[in-house]
């Protein structure tokens, strides 16, 4: 890359970009949210038209492809990038809201892991192109059976798309950029959320990917451990990269130390909350919010939770763990009232049981939420300080109208977040990190009684993830609720957790009580 | 009611704000709603309702074994809230009578005889009603006879719900036994996602969506493209190009102009060539389809066009023939080339 400008979305730029990447290289690019260096990964990949400079693709120059596996020889058909962002285009019509999941629908027609994952799925061909491509149906089912062996994804082959979970979607994702047979593979954040034991084994895949032929490229706003094999490492900040050369040299440097680990965040102090504090009736610790009872969920003769007894009370803050796949969302999903067979269960939140005459509304009013899907469903077109008042009204999207008290409510929460400028900013401008901030700030916005915080962290950098992290811990000490929490990440918990949940294959495998702030042992046993 | 000036001519409109969820929840205090049907629209106004908190049940047939299973895996729990069509009618107060129109008739033998005073039998389409000397549905004295019809499919109604917006609905009462049924047909369209209610009558409900279905939204519609594309092709334009003047530049651009601002907006933001021609000819083809709507309207009225529905689906070969008709049009040059067009728009084109 050779003093490579682009712009995106009015908003990120990137100016005075130059970049070499040797064919002996592995590359990892860090840096802050917002950085720019998913911007930059776009541009590499050529799905953003330069401004100023340009980009030589001397590999492309290697020789011609390989008929019937390797597609043509463009950059975009050489290079595969997998993002979260790309999960979207999984979603399509069968899915148009979050809740798709959990309501029957026409869902006999959606498409399957397998059909994805089919010669089609991976190459997009056109059926209606005349002329046939030479294909090797026969190479690519070897290989295809060999990436699914690796990533042990067979078990989700005959699932649709749109129902398996975040972490299973993330593997499903990987390989389907595996089966591209890219020359360059670039994975933005492929660490967050997956349980332990695949990010062990991942990162296994990586080392040995990085052996052969394919040339990686990692990006990470995190704290990840950045894999043995990564040679060299680009450090991005504001548009502009920073720093760039052999791994150790730029890891160890004083701009790297000072990005990464910004320090504690500043003026982290809670303003005094309005509305909900001033209410007359005290509310008594040890009220029950959430309490199920034999609770079994079953989809189309799988059963995804078995017989869960579970109570939360108030002043109680759960960690809930388990590998993907486990039935976290699913069971996040019934206290949320966004799963109809909660009706069909004895499913008691806020001292009501579901079926009892209370609406949906009454109960999602007291709860604040965050989770990938919302962030993936969100509409991207929503300014954000609309995104964040949507919180008030439990809406995707802005369909009430918030009085000026709220909207202020709603910018001090985004300045408290460090987010505040992007307040007329559309929520796909920004950066993912940043949306997450803005739905982050959508959940706490109500001030709610039960907080339910699914993977917050995901995507944050360090400087980010402490913020948040801090804010939930000074929320569950002002506020008489609770918070759920779900993580894959020992580093993202918060120190108020008192109680953990742990789930595996839909049971729960236990429960036990903690001492605030001694979370030591919590991830160490599966 | 609210009162909107629609071009000149003001109707009411019942808003959410003067019929709020909690009045429709304290209006359907003690009913029982039986949905009956669990094919699009059922689903969907069974889930809105029950998620608003109101007392519904699902009536259906335990041997359609496809829609059982779908509503036990939407939380309806059979011998709870999920029964058989008899049982359901005799538990509701208020009977959403949902089924499709051919169904309906065939339903309503079992139907009936568990109908009791004061209850409330409930449609979403005034079809079974109106034309009742062709489909034997005439309601009993003692029964209120209601109808809300949401603005949108099944599918929409329950996504907007979610979404926290909602649809918009007409209304209807066809007969008031009770003395309440006004407020109970509000309260439901309310407790379904409605945003804003029109009133109705079951006959203006049913003719407009026949005519409607039978011209432009459907019937014109095709006919209307299939005539200029056969006129490209004849004069030698390729199917590609004939496609994209007559379906695609529609669908992907012009008629969102439409949607957003009307249609003199679309016209202000086409070329001037366009904008001249358009207005001159849009004259020409009102006049030439004129009569075609209003013969339309007439054998919708007199019942004709119910007839032949009813006829054709109780035919045996019902099926094949719908089958037929329908690859017809799907193997049609044009509608093949519209495929192919589909398949090269811009969204496709990341790699």
């Amino acid at each position: 890359m050779d003093g490579v400008a682009l712009r995106w979305h009015d908003g990120a730029q990137l100016s005075g970009i130059g970049w070499q990447i040797r064919s002996d290289q592995h590359w990892a690019v860090i840096g802050p949210n917002g950085a720019g260096k998913s911007t930059l990964m776009k541009a590499l990949c050529d799905r953003v038209p330069l401004v100023g400079g340009r980009i030589v693709y001397h590999f492309l120059s290697d020789g011609a492809p390989r008929p019937g596996i390797e597609r043509g020889n463009r950059p975009g058909d050489r290079i595969a990038y997998v993002t979260f962002e790309a999960q979207r285009a999984t979603l399509g019509r069968e899915s148009p809201f979050h809740q798709a999941r959990w309501n029957s629908g026409r869902g006999q027609d959606a498409p399957s892991v397998a059909d994805y994952l089919s010669e089609r799925g991976v190459r997009k061909t056109n059926p209606y192109q005349a002329i046939e491509e030479p294909s090797d149906p026969v190479a690519f089912a070897a290989h295809r059976a060999q990436v699914i062996e690796l990533l042990g994804i067979e078990a989700l082959l005959d699932r649709k798309i749109v129902q398996v979970s975040n972490g299973e979607r993330r593997k499903v994702l990987l390989a389907r950029a595996l089966l591209k047979h890219p020359r360059l593979l670039i994975l933005d954040n492929p660490f967050t959320g997956l349980d332990e034991c695949f990010r062990a084994r991942l990162g296994a895949i990586i080392e040995s990917l990085m052996q052969g032929q394919m040339r990686l490229i990692l990006v990470t706003a995190g704290r990840d451990e950045i894999p043995a094999g990564i040679t060299h490492v680009l450090l991005m900040e504001n548009g502009m990269v920073v720093a760039q050369g052999p791994r150790e040299a730029i890891l160890h440097s004083s701009a790297a130390r000072r990005i990464a680990d910004p320090g504690p965040a500043a003026g982290c102090r809670l303003r005094p909350v309005e509305g909900q504090q001033t209410e007359e009736n005290e509310k008594a610790n040890g009220d029950v919010l959430v309490h199920m009872e034999d609770v079994n969920v079953s989809y189309g003769g799988m059963a995804v939770l078995n017989q869960i007894n579970w109570t939360v009370r108030r002043g109680e803050h759960w960690a809930l763990l388990g590998p993907n796949g486990a039935g976290k969302t699913t069971l996040l999903s019934l206290i949320l009232a966004d799963n109809p067979q909660a009706y069909a269960n004895r499913v008691t939140l806020f001292g009501c049981r579901r079926g009892s005459g209370e609406s949906i509304w009454e109960i999602k009013k007291q709860i604040g939420w965050v989770a990938p899907e919302l962030h993936l469903y969100y509409p991207r077109g929503t300014p954000c300080l609309d995104v964040v008042c949507s919180g008030l009204f439990d809406s995707v999207g802005l369909y009430g109208r918030p009085s000026p008290r709220q909207r202020d409510m709603a910018l001090s929460w985004m300045e408290h977040l460090a987010i505040g400028q992007y307040a007329s900013a559309a929520f796909g401008a920004i950066s993912e990190g940043e949306q997450r901030l803005i739905l982050i700030a959508r959940a706490l916005v109500k001030d709610p009684d039960l907080l339910i915080l699914d993977e917050p962290c995901q995507g944050l950098d360090a400087g980010n993830r402490d913020r948040v992290l801090q804010t939930v811990d000074a929320i569950a000490r002002h506020v008489d609720g609770s918070v759920v929490y779900v993580t894959h990440d020992r580093r993202a918990l918060p120190r108020i957790i008192t109680h953990v949940i742990k789930l595996n294959e839909g049971s729960i495998v236990s429960q036990t009580q903690k001492v605030p702030g001694t979370l030591a042992s919590v991830h160490a046993s599966p | 009611m609210a009162k909107i000036d629609f071009g000149g001519v003001v109707e009411e409109v019942v808003t959410r704000d003067e019929f709020p969820l909690e009045k429709a929840r304290q209006t359907l205090e003690g009913e029982v709603v039986a949905v009956l049907g669990y094919g699009v629209q059922g689903p969907a106004q069974a889930l809105n309702m029950r998620d608003n908190g109101v007392n519904v049940i699902v009536g259906g047939d335990p041997e359609r074994k496809r829609s059982w299973e779908k509503a036990r895996q939407d939380g309806w729990v059979p011998g709870e809230t999920l029964l058989p069509w008899e049982e359901a009618v005799a538990r509701g107060t208020l009977i959403q009578y949902l089924v499709s129109d051919a169904a309906q008739m065939i339903l309503w033998p079992r139907i009936e005889p568990c109908l009791k005073e004061g209850d409330a039998l409930f449609f979403s389409h005034g079809f079974g009603i109106v034309y009742n000397d062709q489909t034997g549905i005439a309601p009993p004295a003692f029964v209120d006879v209601i109808m809300v019809a949401p603005k949108g499919s099944g599918a929409s109604v329950r996504a907007n719900y979610l979404a926290g917006s909602g649809i918009n609905s007409s209304f209807a009462v066809h007969q008031d036994y009770t003395g309440r049924a006004l407020e109970r047909t509000l309260a439901v369209g309310i407790a379904i996602g409605s945003g804003y209610l029109f009133p109705t009558t079951f006959e203006n409900e049913v003719y407009s969506d026949l005519t409607g279905e039978r011209g432009v939204l459907m019937g014109a519609l095709a006919g209307v493209m299939e005539a200029q594309y056969a006129t490209l092709r004849r004069n030698g334009h390729s199917p590609s190009e004939a496609f994209n003047e007559t379906v695609e530049e529609l669908t992907q651009s012009l008629i969102r102009l439409v949607d957003q601002n009307g249609m003199d907006w679309m016209y202000e933001n086409c070329s001037a060539t366009a904008r001249r021609g358009a207005l001159d000819w849009r004259h020409r083809f009102r006049d030439a389809v004129s009569p075609v709507f209003e013969e339309l309207y007439q054998s919708v009225v007199s019942g004709e066009e119910t007839r032949i529905v009813l006829e054709a689906n109780s035919a045996p070969d019902y099926k094949e023939k719908l089958d037929a008709e329908l690859r017809e049009m799907r193997e049609s040059e044009m509608w093949r080339a519209g495929a192919a067009v589909r398949s090269l728009r811009p969204e496709r084109w990341e790699r």
